[in-house]
């Protein structure tokens, strides 16, 4: 059994020897800088933009950024030509604007801030494969949280559109109400799991808030145990609970074979009419509420009934 | 109380940054203060979901200390209401940053439930008296359906040691209040009855990150530590059915410890590739008390192997990804996945002489494997064509006796064309194909036998758990925004998904849905902005069931029926924002609706039908029906830099309809005695219409 383990302890060492073999002799030859005219001579045209970048951490000296190194230039590149020609709008200086390649403008932040934990995936990044630039979701000029163009589920929502509107649906998380984020669930920079959520699995994820549903129970609801998004949506649904569908029919779309679960609950089964209480309420989940697993006993558990 | 040691707890903080203080810097923030007048008609509970809205003054700052080597910043906001959130951070730049915070999020769900128990709010539920005076709904007590999340939480990394990091942070969750559960009283098809179930859980998790990041190279270790604590482990109650002076026990979630470890790594290669990998292993634990007895309408005792459970599962998740971008016009992805869940839990041997005759019978323990891998092209073609293609191939192996092996196929190709700057087209399409091992029951079982597990075996060749059954779906997408002036942008997208259960006899057969979202936005120079959406989502789910019932026979078929389930959902509004004075005065309007309904077909297919019923009668026209319209005016007033002056009124208006909600009853049907008909009910998201008005005007000061 103890052979699944060495996996974790052989391959960061296969991992560490390929790094030490790369990076030997990675040393590169300093680059000679020409062109730089210095921030002063960019503040003479470009005060307000001046103005909002010196307040932002970028302006700080102590921290290995634009400021540490040139300044304006270091992100807009030598000015010199651009000063020659009497300046204009990407007029020989690198800009930001949508049609300027998008790997480009994320290369010039990402040669500061590939080096961080945050950005460790960005590679692996779903926004990345799909042609978004850094500067498409930030503005560094602004000096806002995280440099977001705007409050972050909107900023999200301008182009998940599908998700925002389940949002606003009935039953919701409360993300509209401002109290958890998209990022409270997905990494945008990137992760290893799918839909760039934080985790490496849907359920994992879940359980970091719904810790309770965890168990490990002693009657387990396997549909349950493999995948929440089975049963629930998660950004919000018509239904309350976040569910896929309502009970009794989520339910019978796999319980239908005998007895009582088999039945169809109509309109003659609600509270005016017949008032079965496999309808009513909560329908299912009158009788089975533990459907998350259960430690009761015998068939009471087995049914989550108890 | 509490709020004073919020701020105390704040205060205690920030003390150590005063000495920074008398350094140059800047500090800058905003303090505001907001009046509300809220009527609310209706189900409070409902309005304030996930809110706090009451009348009273709602009080927020934010202050910022930043320096050229050092920062402090501090948040307050909904001070002393069921949504206040506290953030006080501070470091220096380059070197570390450290953080405290609090926040609270309140979830509601009934005001005003009610319960013939005593005991509401703890985990011991009792009544005096006979069982069969429980339903004068008058004597009984009223309490609140509603959680508290409140999380106190800390944390610091350190960018001193760069490239090396170290992360670290800790949290604390209390979560609180009262939930609703439910049970069966007595044997399957017996009444149930609603119960309140007292929740006080803690949460504490710990994260420790540490590692190297410097190209081209990436290594981290992570840990993650999590433990819940429940302070009941079960909710007692007196059976109503069961003899006098018993007590029934309902299970309660149990006490886990959760680890996990993981080794998270890249590599660049020559190419523009990297090389990263994710290795991570979880432990979790947890341990119950065992009831060795149950209640319906006598009190069963069980023989159990042992009265504690050890529940322990072990996960392990190895992630391999390679990503390379070697030419301009291709950026490649290829990935592979293993994941396994092991259940290492105890398994208990029970006789329960109320089950199976007495015969032993033991837990079964579900595990599951599951390997993944695929590729992901992204290619610039000419002509400012972007197609994206994907294949990813996903096997699941589970061990479930009727559905152990499901493989799927997916495919995916997208097509986007940027070539005009005032429109961006968009289509894709998905397919995947599902095949599904039917499970061992139905090699070992093909005919028709007799008995209560070979009658099972026998059906389980016409039925399909959905989760697992053989499916072919399909996506198609197309969308398109369009930008025909500076000032003007529209975007419209529809996407259609259609999942086919194509080898499903029973149960869930197929599943359609149509999604369509249409917005713009207008500018009007500097006088007005204006922006509207409008989106539409409609579900069609065919389902076909059977009644199987084995008095009947083996093999004979009672009646055969089918649902078919349609829910069409709508979205709409628009808003505006009018200059009044540009920079001054603003006017922001807005308006929103969100609108359900759902329909249940039913259709009688063989069989004898219930005396009074036919397949027009048997529909339901209101399943989760609902509206939610809302209408905001406020006036935006910012005469000077340092002041902001906002009014205005709020109307939001909440109609619910629902065929298993309507006419709700506390007692349904008749109790005694008790049978499928009978529910006792507490109230639990009942009747949850709510109409609201709600003033606000609200001064800040920026400094």
């Amino acid at each position: 059994m103890y052979r699944k383990y060495l996996i974790l302890i052989l391959c960061p060492f296969a991992f560490l020897l390929l790094f030490a073999a790369i990076s030997i002799g990675d040393e590169k030859p300093p680059i000679e800088k020409k062109g730089y005219i210095g921030a002063d001579t960019c503040k003479g045209c470009h005060e307000i933009q001046y103005g909002t970048y010196s307040k932002t951490v970028h302006s700080k000296k102590s921290v290995r950024g634009p400021e540490s190194q040139d300044a304006c230039e270091t992100c807009h590149g030598p000015g010199a030509k651009h000063v020659e020609k009497g300046g204009g709008r990407g007029v020989d200086i690198f800009d930001f604007r949508k049609n300027v390649d998008v790997k480009d403008r994320s290369a010039k932040c990402l040669s500061c801030h590939e080096e961080t934990r945050q950005m460790a995936s960005w590679n692996m990044s779903k926004h990345r494969m799909k042609g978004v630039a850094c500067n498409d979701c930030h503005v560094v000029h602004s000096g806002g949280e995280k440099f977001l163009k705007s409050e972050e589920s909107e900023l999200c929502f301008g182009c998940h559109r599908d998700i925002k509107a389940q949002t606003y649906k009935q039953s919701h998380h409360p993300i509209k109400e401002g109290l958890i984020k998209c990022s409270s669930c997905h990494d945008v920079h990137g992760t290893f799991g799918s839909k760039q959520i934080k985790a490496d699995t849907v359920n994992e994820l879940c359980y970091t808030c719904h810790a309770d549903k965890r168990g490990p129970y002693m009657w387990e609801h396997p549909p349950v145990q493999e995948n929440c998004l089975t049963c629930h949506k998660a950004h919000g649904s018509n239904h309350y609970k976040l569910l896929n569908k309502r009970p009794p029919e989520l339910c019978q779309s796999c319980h239908d074979w005998t007895q009582h679960p088999s039945s169809p609950y109509t309109s003659f089964d609600i509270f005016s009419s017949g008032h079965s209480n496999r309808m009513v309420a909560r329908a299912c989940l009158n009788c089975h509420s533990q459907i998350h697993g259960s430690n009761g006993p015998s068939a009471r558990g087995l049914h989550f009934v108890r | 109380m509490k709020t004073a040691s919020i701020c105390l707890t704040i205060g205690l903080i920030l003390l150590p940054s005063l000495p920074v203080l008398s350094a140059d810097g800047i500090l800058e923030g905003e303090i505001g203060v907001t009046g509300m007048l809220a009527n609310v008609n209706g189900n409070k509970a409902k309005f304030n979901e996930y809110r706090d809205i009451m009348d009273g003054v709602y009080g927020g700052a934010r202050l910022k200390y930043d320096t050229d080597n050092f920062f402090a910043k501090g948040t307050a906001s909904d001070i002393a209401y069921d949504t206040q959130k506290y953030r006080v951070e501070g470091g220096m730049y380059g070197k570390f940053k450290a953080y405290l915070d609090y926040t609270e999020i309140p979830h509601n769900f009934t005001y005003g439930a009610r319960t013939f128990y005593n005991g509401a709010g703890t985990n011991s539920l009792s009544f005096t008296g006979p069982a069969s005076g429980l339903t004068n709904t008058s004597t009984w007590k009223s309490f609140d359906y509603d959680l508290r999340r409140r999380t106190f939480g800390g944390g610091f990394s350190l960018d001193v040691i760069k490239p090396f990091f170290l992360d670290v942070s800790y949290s604390r969750e209390t979560k609180t209040g009262n939930y609703p559960t439910g049970i069966g009283l007595t044997t399957p098809g017996g009444p149930s009855l609603e119960l309140p179930q007292h929740i006080d859980y803690i949460t504490n998790t710990l994260n420790v990150q540490a590692g190297y990041a410097k190209n081209p190279f990436y290594a981290g270790l992570f840990f993650m530590y999590q433990n819940f604590d429940d302070a009941n482990s079960a909710l007692y109650f007196i059976n109503p059915s069961g003899p006098a002076g018993n007590r029934d026990a309902y299970s309660l979630p149990p006490d886990n410890q959760y680890y996990k470890l993981a080794f998270k790594g890249s590599v660049k290669l020559p190419l523009n590739t990297k090389f990263n990998i994710n290795l991570a292993a979880s432990r979790t634990t947890s341990e119950a008390n065992l009831f060795t007895s149950y209640v319906t309408s006598t009190v069963t005792n069980i023989a159990l192997s042992d009265t504690t459970f050890n529940g322990k599962v072990n996960t392990q998740n190895y992630n391999f990804v390679l990503t390379s971008n070697p030419v301009p016009w291709l950026i490649g992805k290829l990935y592979y996945k293993y994941y396994d869940k092991e259940n290492k839990s105890d398994q208990i041997v029970m006789r329960d002489p109320g089950f199976a005759g007495g015969a032993p019978f033991t837990n079964p323990l579900f595990d599951y494997t599951k390997n993944n891998f695929g590729v992901d092209l992204e290619w610039s073609l000419p002509a400012n064509f972007q197609l994206s293609t994907s294949y990813a191939w996903t096997k699941i192996n589970r061990a479930r006796g009727d559905l152990p092996e499901t493989i799927d196929n997916k495919y995916q190709a997208d097509l986007k064309w940027t070539g005009l700057d005032f429109i961006t087209p968009k289509v894709g399409y998905e397919y995947m194909r599902r095949t599904a091992d039917a499970g061992v029951l139905v090699k070992e079982y093909g005919t028709a036998t007799s008995g209560d597990q070979a009658t099972e075996n026998y059906i389980s060749q016409f039925l399909r758990r959905f989760d697992a059954a053989p499916l072919s779906r399909d996506i198609f997408k197309a969308s398109v925004d369009i930008y025909p002036m500076a000032n003007l942008n529209l975007g419209f997208a529809y996407r259609l998904k259609h999942d086919n259960y194509k080898k499903t006899v029973l149960g869930l057969k197929s599943s359609r849905s149509h999604d369509i979202e249409v917005d713009a936005g207008y500018s009007i120079g500097k006088i007005a902005r204006i922006s509207a959406y409008y989106d539409l989502e409609r579900s069609l789910d065919d389902q076909v069931q059977r009644i199987f019932t084995i008095a009947s026979g083996v093999g004979t078929v009672t009646n055969d029926w089918k649902v078919k389930s349609r829910d069409n959902s709508y979205a709409w509004g628009a808003s505006t924002e009018v200059y009044l004075v540009p920079k001054i005065l603003t006017l922001i309007l807005q308006h929103d609706n969100v609108k359900s309904n759902g329909f249940l077909d039913f259709s009688y297919l063989t069989g004898t039908i219930p005396a009074g019923r036919n397949n027009d009668n048997i529909d339901i026209g209101n399943w989760d029906d609902y509206r939610l319209t809302s209408y905001i005016v406020k006036f935006k007033y910012t005469p000077t830099k340092h002041y902001i002056f906002t009014a205005g009124y709020a109307y939001e208006h909440y109609k619910y309809s629902d065929a298993s909600f309507d006419n709700y009853a506390l007692v349904s049907g008749t109790y005694p005695p008790g049978n499928s008909t009978t529910a006792l009910l507490t109230g639990a998201y009942a009747n949850p219409n709510y109409s609201s008005n709600v003033f606000f005007a609200a001064v800040s000061y920026r400094f």
